[in-house]
């Protein structure tokens, strides 16, 4: 389970955060980014990425590029110049998929997408990939300062927001964009993540401070103590500060509350 | 700086626009090109032409030939036909010309005939005049074997003038008969051919109201977006599935073809908001609604693909995010309609893809405002303006 490393390629914020979902809950796939333009895929791929992608979904209508099959245009680049990735197109209609079929794809995906084809679909991929022994299990993060694509460490990543219907990730390099809702990532990278507000995901390895002012609870995530000293200040909800103080005191030694 | 396409709409026949539709499978109609005339289409060529010039002789000769059985008059006949070979070749020679002059300037058939009959007059008094002269030197060429006073020079004209009207009339049998036959064959195929033009805009003006509501690409995509925030989102994926809902119901009404502008911005907006929340953080709508253009009338969703190309060929082809915004005006006796985005600008591209919704919205401006509407685009690197004006005074008397 989770052997496959998925990249995800999907102009519409809601598609992308649903294609990943699916994949994660699938359990048979890890998505290791996911992006919305043709240009972010290439720079994912790159060698330097490090992200050892084993599948590609793309979205055969990409808003950002000219023309209304970018993304079929995409995957006849990669197959190319990445030989061993397989391909999934994610499509409104069949009509493509003989030609798809001819690039190597293996599989398409027609919108709405529904759990069941997802996990069919996975398995038809699991079938045909070939385990690289030099994948390193460990997942990196890909998240955006503007344009450019900068690649994370799970163990650098302070916390996730959610604010203005987008999201950020913060780290002590500072905030970057996500292409991801909180939902999303917290089914990738939800292992090392605790929801401590509607809007937060905290690496509870950072958590320097829980800090409490009257009714209001707030973590301090950074490196040292508050201050002056680099971090973010996380507000826990008020239904969610029993869970977390658990969470936090189950890791610590002292003082352990009986 | 920027770049001015399209412009005032050519004029459409209107009459031909409202005709019945039809299903009529023109095999193959004849290309436009082919209509501009040119003599050599115009009169018969190759083998008929021979097949004229033959009749034509023919006839003659048998006219010559009878004569010569009725009257055994050697030298008269041979005179007759010397008086042919000079004035027929030159005569045929001359009303081709004129006729395929008259038919290039698309003159009428009574002005084709006219100038054939003064022409062969002219022809038939200068050959009279010079045959008379002729018979001053050479007496032998006289048309009698009996002797009588030699003709005058008006007689000879006259004579002139009347042979070669005899002579167009044989020339317009043999040649002009079968062109006004195959002329009236191609206009009435240019005939069907404007008629078929007309249904096909009519088609396309449908369509493009079909597809306007209801572009399978875009109703598919939405459907997934929604089933993408039903986990998360689920009162933002209850507002989208109203959105579709109403655009939908809009599709489903079969309603008249105008509608206030008002409705058509609500409209608009539902299709914004869809669009939105699609491309979150990466589109922006703005609105700039004039309060006195609200119940102006327009053709039903005229806007929408001049929104929809806004969106995909501008706003979202911006990185970083694009906005795309809709402004309404009214200044005289016109409503201004802007659809602006800050995207790239028109590509070559871009045009193509986008075609067929400017296409759409020009066939029914011209359907609906014959000359009275333009849509024009302005381009630059910063954006891409279409911009629609049509007649208030049409608009507003149907009232509201």
């Amino acid at each position: 389970m989770g052997t496959l490393r998925a990249l995800v390629v999907e102009d519409e914020w809601p598609a992308r955060n649903y294609l990943v979902e699916l994949l994660e809950t699938s359990r048979a796939a890890q998505v290791v980014g996911a992006v919305a333009t043709v240009d972010e895929a290439r720079e994912a791929l790159q060698a330097s990425a490090r992200l050892s992608v084993d599948v590609v979904f793309v979205d055969v209508q990409l808003a950002a590029e000219a023309g209304d099959r970018a993304g079929l245009e995409l995957v006849r680049t990669l197959a190319r110049t990445h030989p061993g990735l397989l391909f999934v197109l994610a499509t409104a209609f069949e009509q493509h998929a003989l030609e798809a079929f001819d690039l190597g794809v293996v599989d398409y995906l027609l919108k709405p997408f529904t759990e069941e084809r997802v996990e069919q679909c996975l398995e038809r991929l699991v079938h045909r990939h070939r385990v690289r022994p030099d994948a390193p299990t460990a997942l990196r993060i890909v998240a955006r300062r503007k344009r450019n694509l900068v690649f994370l460490e799970p163990a650098e990543i302070w916390a996730f927001e959610a604010a203005d219907r987008l999201t950020f990730v913060h780290t002590k390099d500072g905030r970057f964009d996500m292409d991801l809702s909180l939902s999303a990532i917290e089914l990738s990278f939800g292992r090392a993540l605790t929801r401590v507000h509607r809007n937060w995901l905290v690496n509870t390895a950072h958590v320097k401070e829980l800090e409490r002012e009257g009714t209001e609870t707030r973590l301090f995530v950074g490196t040292g103590l508050s201050g002056d000293a680099p971090g973010v200040r996380v507000p826990v909800s008020r239904d969610r500060v029993q869970a977390v103080r658990d969470t936090l005191l189950a890791d610590a030694a002292w003082p352990r509350r009986n | 700086m920027l770049r001015r396409t399209g412009g005032a709409l050519a004029a459409t026949g209107s009459e031909g626009l409202r005709g019945h539709r039809r299903r009529s499978t023109l095999p193959s109609v004849i290309p436009f090109d082919s209509l501009s005339p040119d003599v050599d289409h115009a009169l018969p060529r190759g083998r008929l032409r021979l097949l004229g010039i033959g009749v034509v002789a023919i006839i003659v000769l048998l006219q010559v030939a009878t004569q010569y059985v009725a009257n055994r008059d050697l030298p008269r006949t041979l005179s007759q036909l010397v008086y042919l070979a000079v004035e027929m070749p030159p005569l045929m020679l001359v009303l081709s010309a004129v006729f395929g002059h008259g038919y290039r300037r698309r003159a009428g058939p009574a002005r084709l005939v006219a100038s054939g009959i003064l022409v062969a007059a002219a022809m038939g008094a200068l050959v009279g005049a010079l045959w008379w002269a002729a018979i001053q030197r050479f007496p032998a060429l006289r048309m009698t074997s009996t002797v009588v006073a030699p003709p005058t020079l008006e007689r000879s004209v006259l004579y002139g003038v009347a042979y070669a009207q005899s002579h167009f009339g044989l020339w317009a049998l043999a040649f002009l008969l079968p062109t006004v036959v195959e002329l009236g064959r191609i206009r009435s195929l240019e005939r069907e051919k404007l008629q078929l033009e007309a249904e096909k805009l009519r088609g396309a003006a449908e369509l493009a109201r079909l597809r306007a509501h209801l572009e399978p690409h875009f109703l598919l995509n939405t459907l997934n977006a929604i089933a993408g925030l039903v986990t998360e989102e689920p009162r933002e994926a209850r507002r989208l599935l109203a959105a579709l809902g109403d655009l939908l119901r809009d599709a489903l009404r079969d309603e008249d073809e105008m509608q206030t502008l008002e409705a058509q911005v609500a409209w608009l907006h539902r299709y914004a908001e869809i669009l939105e929340a699609r491309h979150r953080g990466g589109l922006t709508f703005g609105w700039d609604i004039a309060v006195e253009s609200r119940n102006v009338l327009l053709p039903r969703l005229l806007l929408q693909p001049l929104v929809e190309n806004a969106v995909k060929h501008g706003a979202l082809r911006r990185a970083g995010g694009g906005r795309v915004t809709i402004r309404t005006s009214v200044a005289g006796e016109s409503l201004t309609c802007v659809v602006e985005d800050n995207g790239p600008g028109l590509s070559s591209d871009s045009v193509r893809s986008g075609a067929f919704g400017l296409k759409s919205v020009r066939r029914r401006l011209e359907l609906r405002y014959p000359e009275r509407a333009r849509l024009s685009l302005e381009s630059s690197g910063l954006g891409t303006r279409s911009i629609v004006e049509l007649p208030l005074a049409a608009a507003a008397s149907q009232g509201t």
